[in-house]
């Protein structure tokens, strides 16, 4: 069980983060949704504890190589090859020679996210959707108790999206880990989250199972557009919005 | 074919990079030793050699064991570290026009040298041995300066090359200083200095540099996977766990420590510790693993054959290294331009 009271977090004198609570079970998906601002990134990055560490497993703290966080800005013109860049999510254990098993091992892993067929080509040879498929195999050959990823998915085309997140959901419920990851897409979030985490101006709006809190009102008041939530075949939740055509932001109309 | 057959055969291919860079080092080495404004023939040559230093001719042996063979020595151990330096800058830096130069260390090197020069010799120390002492002295205290910024400030690259071109521009204010204030004489001499020339090599100048070189090489090697780490940029490596900060920092240091002890006694050698490194990545790639040796032996590549085109160019005269990589070192500056990537392109 994976548990985290994240401190307020200041930019300046600004306050970007109120307290905020996380607790999520073993083997499954927090999604982290919000408008633009809401401080999704800022969560994020207190939850892996890049400066000080907040998270805790069954209530000890968990040590920094037993998160994998993945931020959301990523620049790439390394001449590495992919497997030579996802090697490195085992940089500490890396030897001057690399070992068979973590050979196979990070072959394993872009096998299981599709991505063999890359594996000899230079990063800086990639489409940035490739290189956010390549950063995510990377956290996966670490290996850890928790999985922290801001906006993974931003990137990548609708098919990738599905694979990844399956993935990545798999990922979690097999190694009975903790995913927590940051997304726009709120049907995404719905087919893919056991819960989720609502963000708007720095503060938790609600917290709990998916299907509770995506409802039409609570959108409409937090990303002040209109939807409508359906329900597809497989019964996952579909959000549809609709478009307001002369109504936009601050009241300003386009006619 | 498999992961383990496709990385095998990259690893070879890179090993027998690097057996070809240094091959190609002896054959340099073997060809400045054997050019030189004295005309001595290659059997000479050889028969000083096997004689050693104290030979029965004692022209030949002074030659070769107190002249060319501390020049060649020093050349490829110069060019090594600046090459190491030029990786290690390009890296922490994120910069691939960053050089051992960039923050300034030339020129506190430089305005070490010539206020040493301009105010004679002190302390009892011969001239020869101050200078380097006050070059190697002035470019860490420019490391230390900006060291301390970097520690109050935070180490980001836009941070490092700031501080470093205020102490540029601080350094050469105050060697144009020392330079005005001395008189003909001494301005030749602080001039000849500044070239960067392989004449001023001794087995003094080869123990200290090839001191600093054995010293810092294993711990630049040791952050060999931190440094290919960064590569994927620093928000991706500090996520991975790297201290990014304290590995720059770390990382600047032996710059400082690799460019004070190259420049000390040979003066300023530019472009080498801009191009090695492009060379380099362009042979084996960034797994720093590979880069890094290959930087410092293409390094010490380019050093020598400048030292061997300096002399072939003008004979029974050697042009001073410096003035030749800096002549070479700008058409290879421009192909480098031309051949980089606009930012956010693939």
């Amino acid at each position: 069980m994976l548990g985290a009271d994240l401190p307020s977090v200041f930019m300046g004198r600004t306050q970007i983060l109120h307290p905020v609570q996380i607790v999520v079970p073993a083997g499954q998906v927090l999604g982290v949704i919000g408008p633009n601002g809401a401080g999704k990134s800022t969560l994020l990055r207190s939850l892996a504890g890049l400066d000080k560490p907040h998270a805790k497993w069954n209530g000890m703290p968990l040590p920094r190589e037993q998160i994998g966080f993945m931020p959301q800005a990523f620049q790439m013109n390394a001449r590495l090859s992919v497997l030579e860049a996802v090697l490195l999510g085992r940089r500490e254990a890396l030897g001057w020679r690399v070992a068979q098993a973590d050979l196979e091992e990070a072959a394993h892993v872009l096998s299981y996210l599709g991505l063999s067929h890359l594996e000899g080509r230079s990063m800086d040879r990639l489409s940035g959707g490739q290189q956010q498929m390549v950063l995510v195999a990377q956290r996966v050959l670490r290996a850890p108790r928790l999985l922290v990823l801001d906006e993974p998915t931003s990137a990548l085309d609708l098919h990738h999206q599905l694979l990844i997140l399956r993935h990545l959901r798999t990922y979690a419920q097999t190694r009975q880990a903790v995913a927590v990851m940051a997304l726009h897409d709120l049907t995404l979030a719905a087919r893919f989250c056991d819960r989720l985490l609502l963000l708007k101006d720095g503060k938790e709006v609600m917290s709990g199972p998916t299907a509770e809190v995506l409802s039409e009102h609570r959108i409409d008041d937090c990303w002040t557009v209109s939807v409508e939530v359906l329900q597809a075949r497989d019964g996952c939740k579909v959000i549809v919005p609709h478009e307001r055509a002369t109504q936009s932001v601050e009241g300003v109309s386009f006619q | 074919m498999t992961s383990g057959g496709l990385y095998a055969r990259q690893i070879r291919a890179r090993m027998a990079a690097l057996l070809g860079a240094a091959m190609l080092l002896c054959a340099l080495l073997a060809a400045d030793l054997v050019t030189g404004p004295s005309g001595m023939s290659l059997a000479d040559l050889n028969k000083a050699f096997w004689a050693g230093p104290a030979g029965e001719d004692r022209g030949a042996a002074a030659i070769l064991w107190h002249i060319r063979l501390p020049q060649s020595i020093m050349a490829a151990l110069v060019g090594a570290s600046l090459g190491l330096a030029g990786l290690m800058m390009q890296t922490i830096l994120n910069n691939p026009l960053a050089s051992p130069f960039t923050l300034g260390f030339s020129a506190a090197a430089g305005f070490g040298a010539a206020l040493s020069i301009l105010v004679g010799a002190l302390w009892g120390l011969p001239q020869w041995l101050q200078t380097p002492i006050a070059a190697f002295a002035m470019t860490l205290a420019a490391a230390a300066l900006i060291y301390v910024v970097a520690r109050v400030k935070g180490s980001a690259p836009e941070v490092l090359v700031l501080a470093g071109i205020a102490v540029l521009f601080f350094f050469k204010s105050l060697q144009s200083l020392a330079q005005f204030m001395a008189s003909p004489e001494v301005l030749q001499q602080i001039v000849f200095w500044l070239f960067g020339s392989l004449l001023k090599a001794s087995w003094t100048s080869v123990l200290v540099c090839g001191t600093i070189l054995l010293v810092c090489l294993p711990l630049v090697l040791r952050d060999a996977w931190n440094l290919t780490s960064l590569r994927m940029g620093d928000a991706n490596a500090a996520s991975l766990g790297l201290d990014v900060n304290r590995l720059r920092r770390r990382g600047f240091l032996l710059v400082a420590a690799l460019t004070a002890g190259a420049v000390c006694f040979t003066g300023t050698i530019g472009f080498v510790g801009l191009i090695a490194p492009h060379i380099a990545r362009a042979v084996v790639g960034e797994d720093h693993r590979f880069a890094l040796p290959t930087a410092a032996l293409m390094g010490a590549v380019i050093l020598v054959a400048a030292s061997v085109i300096g002399k072939l160019i003008s004979p029974g005269a050697i042009v001073p290294v410096g003035i030749i990589t800096a002549i070479a070192g700008i058409p290879m500056l421009m192909a480098v331009i031309l051949t980089l990537k606009p930012t956010g392109t693939r």
